[in-house]
């Protein structure tokens, strides 16, 4: 699920940028500027949507942006209406439940989400709520707790909207500078990864989806 | 210097005969697999010509750390035995039953009553051959075979996209249940992520 990576860390740079994307093999691009995604309601639904399950995600910030067209959905917008009865296949499925693992503590933002029409947003209230009961957020046990499979994905898709959209952080904004590492800090802990069952999990759906 | 040890982990595809259980570990599987076929000779010579005596086997190398073993059993309820080898190292079981086969259903539910109360391990049940006429349907089949919160997906056995979103699916769920379990580990890499 990389390309929920590159949405976000455009979506929080807030500069003019173009997603390059492709589906099969078709590749495709979407512009992004002033906060919003070039397009009509429809164009920008579906172009993210591709973007969503494409294994192939570029994105260029661009300074000489040149517009086809004046029409702009605004990031929060568009993320609500990509993600409105989004469903997704039991691969795309497993890569998202991936991506929710490897997701440290986090800080959750109270956003109002309901002016920009998305639909899931009492799931949303209710992971904030739950957020602010604990302190900190895990989302394994957020996902961990829908009540049946329509209700995980739901989750899903709250947990989609508020990556991309930088609504969710970590905790520990300290651990983001962890850059700096030795060699052997780095050996021990990819000893540790491998053996975990998260981590063999994970290695597997990865290879499956290969097949 | 010793070569570091390779991890193995086991993947139990079961079900009653005549369900695509070989088939399915031939579909997983990179490597040749051993299938114990012999000619069938009770009842199940009247659904197909080879059954299942021992153990198909199948691997998919993950990685250079990392094999996926596929065992696929035999189909009658009275191997139920074996899932005391089996379980041990398995990261779940796809249990595979004939849509349309009322034996099929009455064999499965023998099966499936053993497993739930001797094997704790994550599952999921594929509904094959739902193409043909007099299938049941997926709620149907969950209804009588009294499978609980156990997920059922139909799943046509001969295609290779089909038992790979049954493995994905069973993968995905039991991800779910190892991520509530295990405390986050505080020394895993997101740098990437934020």
């Amino acid at each position: 699920m990389n390309s929920l990576v590159y949405l976000r860390r455009m979506i929080i740079n807030q500069k003019p940028a173009r997603v390059d994307y492709t589906v099969g093999s078709e590749t495709n691009s979407i512009y992004y500027e002033r906060a919003g995604f070039e397009g009509s309601y429809d164009e920008v639904t579906t172009q993210l949507r591709d973007i969503f399950e494409s294994d192939n995600v570029n994105v260029i910030t661009t300074s000489d942006f040149n517009p086809l067209s004046s029409k702009r959905i605004f990031a929060p917008q568009a993320i609500s209406a990509a993600l409105a009865g989004y469903t997704f296949n039991a691969e795309t499925r497993a890569s998202l439940l991936s991506f929710v693992m490897r997701l440290p503590p986090l800080v959750v933002r109270l956003y109002p989400m309901q002016r920009y029409a998305f639909q899931d947003n009492s799931a949303y209230m209710k992971m904030h709520m739950m957020y602010q009961q604990n302190g900190v957020l895990r989302m394994q046990n957020y996902i961990s707790q829908s009540e049946n499979s329509r209700d995980e994905m739901i989750r899903l898709r709250v947990m989609m909207a508020t990556y991309i959209l930088g609504l969710i952080a970590p905790l520990n904004s300290s651990a983001q500078q962890k850059s700096i590492r030795t060699q052997q800090i780095n050996t021990q802990r990819d000893e540790k990864k491998k053996s975990g069952k998260v981590s063999i999990l994970t290695r597997l759906i990865n290879r499956i989806r290969g097949l | 210097m010793v070569g570091e040890e390779k991890q193995i982990v086991k993947l139990v595809i079961t079900g009653p005969v005549n369900a695509g259980k070989t088939t399915m570990v031939q579909n997983l599987s990179d490597s040749q697999i051993a299938a114990t076929d012999v000619a069938a000779t009770d009842s199940v010579s009247q659904l197909k010509a080879m059954t299942t005596v021992g153990l198909d086997f199948g691997i998919l190398k993950i990685d250079e750390h990392l094999e996926l073993h596929l065992f696929g059993t035999p189909g009658q309820s009275r191997f139920n035995f074996m899932w005391n080898i089996l379980s041990k190292g398995a990261i779940g079981a796809i249990f595979l039953v004939d849509s349309t086969s009322d034996d099929s259903m009455a064999e499965m539910k023998k099966m499936f009553a053993y497993y739930a109360e001797h094997v704790d391990l994550p599952v999921i049940v594929g509904a094959t051959k739902q193409d043909l006429p007099g299938a049941r349907s997926v709620d149907e089949i969950a209804a009588l075979l009294d499978l609980g919160d156990v997920m059922v997906i139909p799943v046509d056995a001969r295609e290779k996209e089909g038992s790979k979103m049954l493995a994905l699916t069973l993968l995905g769920n039991a991800l779910v249940e190892a991520g509530a379990e295990d405390e986050y580990d505080d020394e895993m890499e997101y740098d990437d992520l934020f």
